[in-house]
């Protein structure tokens, strides 16, 4: 089960869908992949295919579910949404994110003084 | 651990429903290219150059079915198996290598030392037929085979 991408960025990514799919209520895998795009200036996908690469791994973790429905333009399309789990995971997640991030900025500090 | 657990058993099923995986994955493939392609014309592409940005954009498809596979199902067992098919087609196209195997393993298990004398002219004869085929095919010179 080794993941290809290093655990940093893909934990990155598996939290911005979350956190996308929570704010945002159910999307499809385009509308996931052009809004990861615009927030991360294409940093953290390859293409646009990739995102489905992340998801598969997210509903296999039952975080978010998946369902066939129409989209706006009526076209058909598959619908990803948040869990009650994953919104537990999320709530994790972004402590966990926001206690790094806050060492980071004290070590950061800490070495442009001296 | 539940997580860990969870999707292992995710990824037993995933590799079992295959085939309707691979497809249901086309089919959402193939829906995204056409949003994608519905909103660079809407933004003002022509056609055949959105269809083109479409595809640079999206990916190549056989790529993403593979790592999808990957990332889903059980890869290293996959890849057991895809070698395993090609062994026994490859043994199955030149049945003479793992004929001669089979008797030079029954030979051996009897283990009389008249026999070695068997199992070593089987050993040359094999030897020289693998050179000769390989020579044949032209993966080797003469001149390497006549200094092996």
């Amino acid at each position: 089960m080794k993941e290809d991408k290093s655990d940093i960025l893909q934990g990155t990514l598996d939290l911005m869908v979350l956190k996308t799919l929570d704010a945002m209520g159910a999307m499809h895998g385009y509308g996931i992949a052009r809004r990861i795009e615009q927030l991360s200036e294409k940093a953290l996908l390859v293409n646009q295919g990739t995102i489905y690469l992340c998801l598969v791994r997210l509903v296999q973790r039952k975080w978010i579910g998946a369902a066939w429905g129409t989209s706006d333009n009526n076209r058909r399309a598959k619908f990803y949404s948040i869990t009650r789990a994953g919104r537990k995971q999320l709530v994790a997640e972004a402590e966990n994110w926001d206690r790094i991030s806050g060492v980071i900025g004290r070590l950061l500090q800490l070495s442009s003084r001296s | 651990m539940n997580t860990k657990f969870r999707q292992y058993v995710a990824r037993v099923g995933a590799f079992v429903r295959r085939p309707a995986l691979d497809r249901d994955f086309s089919e959402e493939l193939d829906s995204h290219f056409t949003m994608l392609v519905e909103d660079l014309v809407a933004s003002g592409m022509p056609l055949e150059q959105a269809r083109q940005k479409a595809r640079l954009d999206l990916g190549a498809r056989a790529q993403l079915l593979k790592a999808h596979r990957a990332a889903r199902g059980l890869p290293t067992l996959e890849m057991l198996l895809r070698d395993l098919r090609r062994a026994v087609q490859i043994l199955r196209r030149h049945p003479v290598l793992p004929l001669i195997a089979g008797v030079m393993v029954c030979l051996s298990r009897h283990g009389r030392q008249h026999r070695v004398a068997a199992i070593i002219i089987l050993f040359v004869v094999m030897a020289v037929w693998c050179l000769a085929s390989q020579c044949a095919k032209g993966n080797l010179d003469r001149q390497s085979v006549v200094s092996a």
